[in-house]
């Protein structure tokens, strides 16, 4: 058991003991801070926000409170006893803290079943029979989904909502004392979304405590009794329910005040005069669907919507040619019809992809940020058969201007930027090559505040200078923010496309449910 | 209607075309060779068939686990307990005999599957970087032990080609991992390596002990690879250093043809076996038509890049299948 | 900052051991300092353990069989930096030689004809292995295996059992310790080896080719989506791991004037042990003059080992102990609890 008194002479401070206390916890990867002073208290029966910009130290304050990651200094105490420090995420779980993590930790060759009860079994020993697995399994998912989903089934095959719904019934199975939600609703759509905030307070009623994170501010204001700031792997503030306005949160979370933060919102003249650069002529995503028959002007923003899988992601990869579809697409980019029918028919003719899965689709782990930049762009540098790195890196430094890109040298590895800076760098690849259509797909996933206006910025220049942009986004915010026109995707048809003028968030959110007053 | 499906579904099985083949190699051997499998010979014929068998299993349990686990030790292991057997026991009045020589074999077995598994699962060597230097090391200590091939004369590991009543002795040594296979199944550990290899993170983020996990994982197949080597040693009837290799060889062979995916997860002891199957009787089907040696050297390469070929195929056909319906 | 007395005792060497990693994790990714290290030292050894160690012709002996590994571990070098082994190195060193001397001592072929021929053998098979691997996603050990041994059962039902040919003359003097280069008293194969080192060097830095290869085995999926050519970087690597063991395998025939079945044997492992115990790496980190130094360090390493009694099982016990100590400095998989 990882539950463990090691002293007990730490008093309360307050009245009523607090399950979890942190305290001055500080945690260094290599010679990288991620969390400095982190303090913060969860009370039984509570959910607590912690917000935070990216690389505020909130999934490292995660890490250590499941015993993912050992802490460097500080400590932790339950009930009021100091914890041993956690080893790994079983001793976690033993002590009663179950987490969601962030990224879809789903297990694709196993079945729905086997989803929900990994980790709850010893190495052997099997500790609850199966039909009662089954029996507890459907009963969790009936709450979080409304429905039954067929327990032997592979879950290769679910929607990414229903998979997240298995992950985060594999954390209820457990019966946490203290439940860590971490960014686990941005793959749910809307309804399982509010399931899991009802569960959520049935839960706080018999007692347990949750630990909310998300990016998401009205589902921070939907639910949380009390929020936690955390900046630059430190506590900057505790606010209740009724003192946190998203005012007072932005500027916490900032250190700036919210009109410093929302001073690049501006409104742009769509290009609707514009000339075709780009359209799509009866491109069918699936064999039942009607032809899309798209057109993208010059210098327009076009924002892809909907919920998750709804055909929008292989809309954005079919204009690369990255799928199969029926129908074609073509290009005017070089003023005269072209179609396109592979990536590199689409980069001849100006058009390029900026992938959505950093990690694995973006960079190049152990390369250096140079190397990383230039390879999209590497012909441009060669001379006699030898690329001349002088050329890649003032194209580089054009852009760690504009971008506000966070770094020293083009030699260091990219791994030792922060998130947000290699993304910048990954955009950066692409738009070096002087494009005339950029596809991006969600390009501010997972990327701080700082880092999503200073490449709103980038994009609102290139427009003026006649770019055009496909942006597929996952937040709402942002398509108000960016967008000229969004088509909202439902089942593999453009539901609805709906003029900058017109778009609300009520319409666009009303409009991902198939509702038809949205038109 | 249904019964179409269920033949459907059981083509798209990962084991399905090790299956055939089996089936389709044992029609033509019985036709071509049937002496090898009449009730006299039968015995001699699975115990020939044993060590394939054994090193196919012992392979599999590190690629089902994941994280680009394999174990390239195989071979030289049963090696090294067939040079054991031969070089040490068997000339030695205490050590000899069935109960020294088995316990010999299961924990030389399961101390170097385990040491492999402490190497990549504590250690965190990548997995063909750490068999491999298992495997070096073993093939120098097998060549100290057995410069040369060693005869062993008449002993206990004889009776491997012959029968108790009327089961083959080899057939025990190939059911004995099988069934300790399938009594692992009941336990949660099996469902714990597929998880662990579908995907290593989550399985830890949720609480499994992977680093347990896979280290069970190569001592099990150390443990196989083991009395494979008792096998090894009944055919031979010699302590050789030099086949370890060809071992390893089959078994990657096997695994492959048998449907396991080699990023872990997918796949099955079962299939393993079924393609070990072919391709030993692939082997003497190809004795029986007098095929000089060096031709069958040619189709085992043959076979495994046919293997990978036919298998990718059709595995990534049925998950775009999967993915429309 | 103030800090507990505690906290900073435990806090201060941690600091100290991660500055000096750092320092050393910058060198060694541009000159392996490590290995030099060992080289240096093992230099030493050997001058104090073994008489003779350091005269000229024993120099030029260790240096010829020097690059004669890292000649074999050149294309061995390319295909770790995509993530795999090949293990069809010893096929195609037999196969070479078995095709200069049977070529040219038996059937009397023009030796610039046979030079062709094994070139264009080895790169379309090569070939093979790398296509095959990239389209199915297969690991190239298992590929390669295959291949490997269709390539050693061909050329074993071409050879028959017969005695194979002899190699060119010219060839002997290319290998010998006493050869000359254009007059100059350095063996052409040392030359030669030394040449193709900068050459590869140089254009694994400074090319496109060598940016797209490191680019393809850092993250495949980032480099299609890069329009990187990656399934004719694969083809090419396999292509020159074959040509580079063929060009071993006849400069062997010509070291021992014919070819026999067994003399690749040795270059399989050896060739593994020079790229990782040189410092390159899976997942596109180190170079070819990495894998020199390690060719330097082995063949260094097994000239003392013999000079002292010890026998080839002993070494590749060694090699295999070798490879976990290397490895363990600097090559391990990152903790699963840094992937999370």
């Amino acid at each position: 058991m990882g539950l463990q008194p090691v002293s007990e002479e730490n008093t309360p401070a307050t009245s009523v003991t607090p399950v979890l206390r942190v305290e001055k916890v500080a945690k260094s990867y290599g010679h990288t801070r991620a969390l400095t002073a982190c303090d913060m208290e969860l009370f039984s029966g509570e959910i607590l926000a912690v917000m935070g910009e990216n690389g505020s130290g909130k999934s490292t304050l995660v890490k250590i409170l499941t015993g993912v990651q050992n802490l460097d200094e500080g400590t932790l105490s339950m009930d009021g006893r100091r914890l041993r420090p956690f080893s790994n995420p079983v001793d976690g779980i033993s002590a009663g803290i179950v987490a969601v993590f962030q990224e879809v930790p789903i297990i694709e060759n196993q079945t729905v079943l086997d989803n929900i009860w990994v980790g709850y079994d010893g190495v052997f020993r099997n500790r609850l029979r199966k039909a009662e697995k089954r029996h507890i399994a459907d009963k969790v998912l009936k709450v979080l989904l409304g429905r039954q989903l067929d327990l032997d089934q592979h879950t290769e095959s679910l929607s990414l909502s229903d998979q997240q719904a298995c992950c985060i019934a594999r954390a209820l199975v457990k019966k946490p004392k203290i439940l860590i939600l971490d960014e686990s609703t941005s793959a749910l759509d809307i309804a399982t979304r509010d399931r899991l905030f009802k569960t959520c307070s049935e839960l706080t009623g018999e007692g347990t405590s949750i630990i909310f994170i998300s990016h998401r501010m009205d589902e921070v204001m939907a639910i949380a009794d009390r929020v936690t700031v955390l900046r630059s792997g430190r506590t900057v503030g505790h606010f209740t329910r009724g003192e946190a306005t998203p005012e007072v949160l932005v500027s916490s979370m900032t250190g700036k005040t919210f009109a410093q933060a929302e001073e690049s919102v501006d409104v742009r003249t769509p290009g609707l005069d514009g000339k075709v650069q780009l359209e799509t002529q009866d491109l069918k995503l699936s064999a039942e669907s009607k032809g899309i028959n798209f057109h993208l002007r010059k210098g327009e923003v076009v924002a892809l919507a909907g919920l998750e899988g709804h055909g929008q992601d292989h809309f954005l990869r079919a204009l690369w040619a990255l799928e199969p579809v029926a129908g074609a697409v073509v290009a005017y980019t070089k003023n005269q019809a072209q179609k396109i029918t592979s990536p590199a028919d689409a980069v001849r003719a100006s058009i390029v992809y900026v992938p959505r899965d950093r990690r694995t689709e973006g960079i190049f782990p152990n390369q250096s940020i140079g190397d990383n930049f230039s390879i999209a762009t590497m012909s441009q540098d060669v001379q006699f058969g030898v690329v001349k790195p002088s050329r890649s890196l003032t194209r580089l430094k054009a852009f760690k201007e504009t971008l506000k890109i966070k770094m020293s040298s083009d030699r260091d590895p990219i791994t030792t930027l922060s998130g947000g800076n290699q993304q910048k760098v990954v955009l950066a690849r692409w738009l070096a090559s002087e494009p005339d259509v950029v596809l991006l797909n969600d390009p501010t996933r997972g990327v701080d505040l700082g880092a999503k206006r200073d490449i709103y910025a980038l994009m609102r220049r290139m427009t003026q200078q006649g770019v055009s942009f496909i942006v597929l986004s996952t937040e709402v915010d942002e398509i108000l923010e960016i967008a000229d026109r969004t088509l909202v995707f439902r089942e593999n048809n453009v539901f609805v496309e709906l003029d900058r003028t017109m778009t609300t968030r009520e319409k666009l959110v009303s409009s991902f449910f198939g509702h038809e007053d949205s038109q | 209607m249904t019964r179409t499906n269920k033949i459907l579904r059981l083509w798209q099985r990962p084991y399905a075309i090790a299956a055939i083949l089996t089936i389709a190699l044992l029609a033509a051997n019985l036709i071509v060779n049937p002496a090898a499998f009449s009730p006299q010979y039968m015995p001699q014929t699975i115990a020939a068939f044993a060590p394939f068998a054994l090193a196919a299993m012992a392979s599999t349990p590190a690629i089902l686990g994941g994280g680009g686990g394999i174990d390239i030790s195989v071979g030289p292991v049963m090696s090294l307990v067939n040079i054991v057997i031969v070089t040490l026991l068997l000339p030695s009045q205490l050590l000899d005999g069935p109960v020294m020589g088995v316990t010999a074999a299961l924990v030389l077995g399961l101390g170097i599957g385990a040491l492999n598994g402490v190497l990549v699962a504590v250690l965190r060597y990548q997995p063909i970087i750490a068999t491999l230097c298992a495997m070096l090391i073993l093939i120098g200590i097998n060549i100290r032990l057995a410069p040369s091939p060693m005869q062993a004369g008449d002993n206990w590991t004889d009776a491997v080609s012959s029968s108790w009543g009327p089961v083959p002795v080899a057939a025990v040594l190939i059911l004995a991992p099988l069934a300790l296979w399938s009594l692992l199944g009941k336990t949660a550990w099996m469902t714990n390596l597929y998880s662990v290899g579908g995907s290593d993170t989550a399985a830890f983020t949720a609480g499994v002990n992977v680093t347990a996990v896979r280290v069970v994982a190569y001592a099990t197949g150390g443990l196989f690879a083991g009395i494979g080597g008792i096998a090894l040693t009944g055919i031979l009837r010699s302590g050789d250093s030099t086949v370890g290799m060809q071992y390893t060889l089959i078994a990657i062979t096997a695994v492959v043809l048998g449907g396991t995916s080699m990023t872990g997860g997918r796949g099955g002891m079962g299939g393993s076996l079924a393609a070990a199957a072919a391709i030993f009787l692939f082997q003497i089907l190809l004795s029986a038509m007098r095929v000089p040696t060096p031709w069958l050297n040619l189709t085992y390469g043959a076979m495994l890049i046919g293997a990978i070929i036919v298998t990718v195929r059709t595995s990534t056909a049925n998950k775009t299948k999967g993915k429309v319906a | 900052m103030s800090s507990p007395t505690n906290a900073v005792s435990t806090d201060t060497p941690r600091a100290k051991s991660g500055r000096i990693r750092d320092i050393l994790t910058r060198g060694k990714g541009r000159v392996p300092m490590l290995q030099l290290v060992m080289l240096t030292t093992l230099i030493i050894l050997g001058a104090s353990l073994i008489p003779g160690f350091t005269r000229l012709n024993s120099v030029y002996s260790m240096l010829i069989i020097a690059s004669f590994l890292g000649l074999a571990a050149l294309g061995q070098t390319l295909v770790v930096l995509l993530g795999g082994l090949d293990l069809s190195v010893p096929a195609f060193i037999v196969l070479s030689a078995m095709l200069t001397s049977e070529l040219y001592g038996t059937y009397g072929w023009p030796f610039p004809a046979i030079a062709a021929f094994i070139v264009l053998v080895s790169l379309v098979v090569g070939g093979i292995s790398g296509y095959i691997s990239h389209k199915y996603r297969v690991q190239p050990l298992i590929v390669t295996l295959g291949v490997g041994t269709v390539v050693t059962g061909a050329t074993l039902i071409w050879i028959g059992g017969k005695q194979p040919g002899s190699a060119p003359a010219f060839l002997s003097n290319f290998v010998s310790p006493v050869g000359t280069t254009f007059g100059l008293k350095i063996p052409p194969a040392v030359v030669l080896w030394c040449l193709l080192a900068v050459g590869i060097g140089l254009i694994l830095r400074h090319t496109k080719f060598g940016k797209s290869l490191y680019a393809t085995g850092s993250s495949i999926r980032a480099a299609e989506l890069a329009l990187v050519p990656t399934r004719r970087i694969w083809v090419s690597a396999f292509s020159l791991s074959a040509l580079s063991a063929a060009v071993v395998g006849a400069l062997l025939a010509g070291f021992s004037g014919s070819a026999d079945l067994t003399m690749g044997d040795p270059y399989l492992f050896q060739s593994l042990t020079a790229v990782i115990v040189g410092g390159t790496a899976f997942g596109a980190r180190g170079d070819y003059w990495h894998t020199f130094i390690g060719a330097l360090l082995l063949t260094v390493l097994s000239t003392i080992l013999i000079g002292v009694g010890f026998s080839s099982s002993d070494q590749t016990i060694i090699y295999g102990i070798l490879i976990l100590v290397v490895v363990a400095g600097y090559s391990r998989d990152r903790a699963l609890r840094d992937r999370v």
